[in-house]
């Protein structure tokens, strides 16, 4: 899909803002109780508006990239799908959680759904907001006249906030579940490593942009190593030490293996050095056992992905990743249909779990199309790199890729026990501010780099 | 940008659909292997959340009559003594068994499929249901085997012979499904076993109904109805074991519908022993013996077709028992180590009463959308042997009308009016105790009814007396009755 903003991409947009209010009209039909209780009166109308009005917000951009000549388009519908199906996820998670809430006998399990119907509904309507947030941030990265460029001339100083912001979260955040991963700024919680990703995504663009001529040379002197490599790499190598040491301080497995992807990713994208791929591939080898023999709860965590149904972890720690695993059971192949099944049983679900809730009412055919989704969407990303106009916008667009497709596989391969389950969020679909506003962000950059592509061969 | 850029960024984006796709393949096992694992977990809340919200299922007869539906989170039951044993439980405590457990997606709503009947009545805020299960028996006949069988030891089974459909099958003891909460330790420990299902669980030396088989592998194999063998009374010393019959009697020279009307043991005795070994067990197999027929998708398309507890009926205790020829005369009337089933038995009489084209039993016949007509799955078992051909099938049927109506044959009691009853008794012994009494056979009505035309049965009386004294007047009244169903 190249060309600029055609009538295609309205139609396709449309459809995506059908589809939605389709899902939307069968969410307000199957809690009828709980939108009586969150609504009192006009029910229909509070359920349906959010979309519409969400998707003002897409037409808009849409035009908005129209008028700038963007020629990549198709990463509009693709992520307010992606968007739009996690708003819908989190309203049928209320109604769902409300429905057992008031049909529920054991005291116990009620107050748990009580808890969890409003915390979910709460969120429900943050995540309207910080929709708009997001899309504020990107249509200003759009339309607010700067360069790119700028950034490269800032890396250390990018470099060394992605530093300082997980200090100030090592000295003030909050912990729970014995991670220490949010800010509390009173309106809401804040995720340091969600903007630290990005951050030094945007380091080491800059940094392997700049040294990619010595990197070059580096590599045609020796095939293998040399005090070269360091000489250069060594600042870069140098932060992200830094910055992966105070992650594993504050146990933030999600985070930390994120990290660690990018920085091999980066580093090959930037080089194209098998050896450092090797080397870094031998250097996570030894990392996950050292982190394996050294820290005990990397060990339970290992045990309980290995086998959740065990006595001692089935009511425990497995609970989550087994409850997980039966929404998807429950989910068969085309699921147990919108507003069906009961994934409001798994804890999390809103924020880390979302695809198993997915998962469990569209069925494999509803995660073949998320996953479909985030190819496309990645894949347009990377194709974005490769149309950029230097070295450091490409670097960066395909890093940003890269991170948004580790994140994804990350959470999912957690979700279905594929890997052991860390805490990080499905990107644009799990309900979380920081991470809504940063996947938001990422997309106005990408954007921003695909209305100014390379001028086509012949003309430099 | 230079080339080797865009050959770095293709490398990585083959690797995320590589891992993508992994994840999927990893993620469909759990949605389509790992789903009826996963949702029977302890764990699973799903399950007790379905049985508060969703409406169990109903259980009909083959009339669409009710025989269990919930109200609310209680089980209900059109008649819970008399179908316990085949509709099995299903309690907070004691957990499910039987048809409820097997069909428990169906029932309970999991597994149901998603029609246009359900998006109405989501948008009529009605909640989902789960399936009706619509079965092959009759609740007039059921009830009927169940009181005719009474407080006896024993079991009553009957069957469609055209379609293989259980009409009923009454086990005594037995046990209310209703009351099991309150009933179960007292009848966990009763030496009586009323959890066990005696048509289908426990099997019992056949003794003279085997005849049947022993006659049809003989009509099978080369002989005729008119092969002629001499009973010389007393106890006859043949193949190295001693042969008995009932009261010492001395039938003289006989041919086989004498022999199978008078239940001569030598007779059948010295056709068995000359058979060839194969032969035999052939047409037993044919018959069902030594199978586990309940097990292959050839003959019920889907195992829960049958949802009960089955014990496999055998000549001998392992497959390939290598038998003496006086074992084998012995088997030819039912003793040594043949052991069948009450449902094996019917089985035998329901081949010969369909022409020799045995039907495999079962009991769930559809499966039906919660609270509608409509039906879903239509299920029908297949042949499992075709141990007669037509033409010695009606020889033998012919044979067993004469055991019912001649002078002088075993089931002269069996007779009743308005009906063609063909049969064969049998009284069985077996060391410990007095003898089971062993009724088979079929029976044939005029005119149409809501009932099938043809009915094979089995009765049998646990250490009750002799088939002739006992199961056959059982037999008469069951008969009598379902004559007079409309």
């Amino acid at each position: 899909m190249t060309g600029s903003v055609t009538r295609r991409i309205f139609i396709i947009q449309a459809v995506v803002l059908i589809a939605l209010l389709l899902g939307h009209f069968i969410v307000w039909a199957a809690y009828p109780r709980a939108w009586a209780h969150y609504y009192q009166g006009a029910a229909f109308f509070k359920v349906m508006a959010p979309p519409l009005l969400m998707h003002l917000g897409w037409f808009a951009l849409l035009v908005v990239l129209r008028t700038k000549g963007c020629r990549e388009t198709l990463i509009v519908p693709v992520a307010a799908l992606l968007v739009g199906l996690g708003t819908l996820f989190l309203l049928r998670l209320a109604g769902g959680s409300y429905l057992q809430y008031i049909t529920e006998t054991s005291p116990y399990w009620r107050d748990v759904f009580a808890d969890r119907a409003s915390v979910i509904y709460a969120a429900y309507g943050k995540q309207v907001i910080f929709f708009y947030v997001g899309l504020a941030a990107l249509l200003g990265l759009l339309l607010v006249r700067w360069d790119l460029q700028a950034l490269t001339r800032y890396k250390y100083l990018v470099g060394s906030g992605a530093v300082l912001l997980l200090l100030v979260t090592t000295l003030f955040g909050s912990e729970t579940g014995g991670q220490q991963i949010a800010l509390d700024l009173k309106f809401f919680t804040f995720q340091p490593h969600e903007p630290v990703k990005i951050l030094i995504v945007i380091f080491m663009a800059a940094y392997l942009a700049e040294k990619r001529d010595l990197l070059v040379l580096a590599a045609a002197r020796a095939r293998f190593l040399s005090v070269m490599d360091l000489r250069y790499l060594g600042p870069m190598i140098a932060l992200w030490l830094l910055v992966m040491a105070i992650v594993f301080k504050h146990k933030d497995l999600g985070a930390a293996l994120l990290l660690f992807g990018i920085f091999l990713g980066m580093l090959y994208l930037g080089t194209g050095r098998k050896t450092y791929l090797a080397l870094g591939l031998g250097m996570f080898l030894f990392g996950v056992f050292a982190a394996y023999t050294l820290v005990a709860r990397v060990q339970t965590r290992v045990a309980i992905w290995l086998d959740p149904w065990q006595e001692r972890y089935i009511n425990d720690q497995g609970y989550q990743i087994a409850q997980s695993l039966m929404a998807l059971g429950n989910g068969k192949l085309i699921g147990a249909g919108l507003a069906g099944g009961y994934p409001e049983i798994i804890p999390a679900v809103h924020t880390d779990m979302i695809y198993a809730a997915i998962s469990e009412d569209m069925g494999l055919v509803g995660a073949v199309v998320i996953l479909a989704c985030f190819l496309l969407l990645i894949e347009r990303i990377f194709v974005v790199g490769l149309r950029a106009r230097d070295a450091f916008g490409g670097l960066l667009i395909a890093g940003l890729g890269v991170s948004l497709a580790l994140q994804t596989l990350v959470i999912i391969g957690g979700v279905v026990k594929a890997i052991p389950l860390t805490g990080v969020t499905l990107p644009f679909i799990s309900y979380g501010g920081t991470s809504l506003v940063i996947n938001f962000i990422i997309l106005g950059l990408v954007l921003k780099v695909a209305a100014h592509p390379a001028a086509p061969p012949a003309a430099t | 940008m230079d080339t080797h850029f865009r050959t770095r960024v293709g490398c990585l984006f083959h690797v995320v659909l590589v891992a993508v796709l992994a994840l999927l393949g990893w993620q469909a096992y759990w949605h389509l292997h790992g789903s009826d694992w996963l949702l029977d977990q302890p764990t699973n809340r799903r399950l007790t959340r379905l049985e508060h919200r969703v409406p169990r299922g109903m259980i009909l007869d083959r009339a669409g009559e009710k025989l269990a539906w919930s109200n609310g989170v209680t089980r209900e039951y059109a008649d819970g003594r008399a179908t316990a044993a085949l509709l099995g439980y299903l309690d907070q405590q004691y957990g499910r068994e039987g048809l409820e457990m097997r069909w428990n997606g169906e029932l309970s709503g999991l597994s149901r499929t998603f029609t246009g009947q359900d998006l109405r009545r989501m948008a009529r805020n009605e909640a989902p249901r789960g399936n009706d299960l619509l079965l092959t028996l009759d609740l007039r006949l059921q009830r009927i085997a169940h009181d005719t069988l009474g407080e006896r030891t024993g079991a009553i089974v009957v069957l469609d012979p055209a379609t293989g459909g259980i009409l009923g099958m009454a086990t005594q003891p037995t046990y209310h499904a209703a009351t099991l909460r309150a009933d179960f330790p007292r009848l966990s420990a009763d030496p009586r076993k009323p959890l066990r299902n005696r048509a289908t669980q426990d099997f019992y030396p056949p003794g003279s109904t085997m005849k049947l088989v022993t006659a049809a592998a003989a009509l099978m194999h080369g002989q005729g109805a008119d092969t002629a063998q001499t009973c010389a009374g007393g106890v006859a010393r043949r193949y190295g074991v001693n042969v008995r019959d009932f009261g010492g009697a001395a039938h003289g020279r006989l041919t086989m519908p004498k022999a199978l009307e008078k239940s001569c043991n030598q007779y059948f005795a010295q056709l068995a022993a000359e058979l060839p070994p194969a032969d035999f067990a052939e047409t037993a197999a044919a018959f069902g013996f030594g199978r586990r027929w309940w097990e292959e998708r050839n003959y019920l398309p889907d195992p829960r077709m049958l949802p009960l507890r089955m014990a496999v009926s055998s000549l001998t205790p392992g497959p390939d028992m290598t038998t003496s020829q006086g074992e084998r005369a012995h088997m030819g009337f039912g003793q040594s180590t043949v052991v069948a089933t009450p449902l094996q038995m019917a089985m035998v009489a329901a081949a010969i009463a369909n022409e020799g084209k045995l039907m495999a039993p079962y009991l769930v016949a559809a499966v039906r959308k919660g609270g509608t007509q409509r039906t879903l799955r239509s299920l029908r078992s297949g042949p499992i042997g075709f141990p007669l051909d037509r033409q010695r099938a009606r020889e033998l049927a012919a044979m067993m009308r004469g055991v019912v109506e001649h002078p002088g044959g075993t089931a002269r009691g069996a007779r009743v009016a308005g009906l063609t009853v063909y049969g064969k008794t049998g009284t069985a012994q077996q060391r410990g105790g007095a003898d089971h009494a062993w009724f088979v056979g079929f029976a044939e009505r005029e005119g149409r009814g809501s009932s099938p035309r043809r009915i094979a049965f089995a009765v049998l009386l646990e250490r009750g007396g002799t088939g002739g004294g006992v199961a056959v007047p059982l037999a008469k009244r069951l008969l009598e009755r379902w004559r007079d169903l409309e």
